[in-house]
């Protein structure tokens, strides 16, 4: 038999340390190229929100760095708006 | 979502209107509130009928579910509003297209309105994964 132990899945909190880590490394070279003043309040601000809502930081680091919406996701926005304005939908 | 967050997410998407390519930024933030937005009323309207089978169908219950559907109605229109904003502005279309403060307070108004949504929605329903992000899958 094998002594070799299978690797431990990471948790819940390494993943999201991962993913804050993976915005980092996009949203910090990113604020360098900003405005001094601007952007070490935005850094600031920015650090605030890695901590309460690691969800939006790493989407704002995805806002950052991808590539303009697609057609679909373009209309996807004013569906969900016309869904929103007709909320029984929801409820059918 | 707490009051901190909620006001620091319309103050860090302002910032970045303002600092990245305004439309793409615009219309992704668009994009992001609007799923955000979506994400939230299904997962109040699966709550809602959920309860409404365990209690049945009570006057509060009902008066809840108007309620949120107002805050729906008024977010929807808000999303809407601003989406042909940033597309005005985007085609430059005739001379009384938006200016890029009026579609930044549009944004920022939109931002603000859904993430109070959300917050409302947590707040009766324990339950904050609304899947908000189309570009980057929620941990």
């Amino acid at each position: 038999m094998s002594n070799e132990t299978s690797p431990t899945p990471p948790n819940t909190g390494q993943v999201i340390a991962q993913d804050i880590a993976a915005a980092d490394a996009i949203i910090t070279p990113w604020i360098t190229t900003l405005n001094p003043a601007i952007g070490s309040a935005l850094h600031l601000a920015l650090k605030l929100l890695s901590v309460a809502e690691p969800a939006v930081y790493t989407a704002i680091a995805s806002l950052i760095q991808g590539t303009p919406l697609t057609p679909e996701q373009d209309a996807a926005i004013k569906a969900a708006a016309t869904k929103l304005q007709n909320p029984e939908q929801y409820f059918a | 979502m707490n009051k901190k967050v909620k006001y620091l997410i319309p103050l860090v998407a302002l910032a970045l209107i303002g600092c990245a390519g305004f439309v793409n930024t615009a219309k992704k933030t668009l994009s992001v509130s609007s799923t955000l937005a979506d994400g939230a009323m299904q997962t109040y309207a699966a709550d809602w009928k959920d309860r409404t089978n365990r209690l049945g169908d009570t006057p509060a219950l009902e008066s809840e579910r108007s309620n949120i559907m107002v805050c729906s109605r008024k977010v929807g229109a808000g999303i809407a509003l601003a989406n042909k904003a940033v597309d005005d502005y985007s085609a430059a279309a005739g001379t009384n297209a938006p200016n890029k403060v009026v579609v930044n307070a549009l944004i920022t108004t939109v931002v603000s309105d859904v993430g109070g949504f959300a917050a409302y929605i947590t707040a009766l329903t324990g339950k904050t994964n609304f899947n908000a992000s189309p570009f980057s899958p929620l941990p």
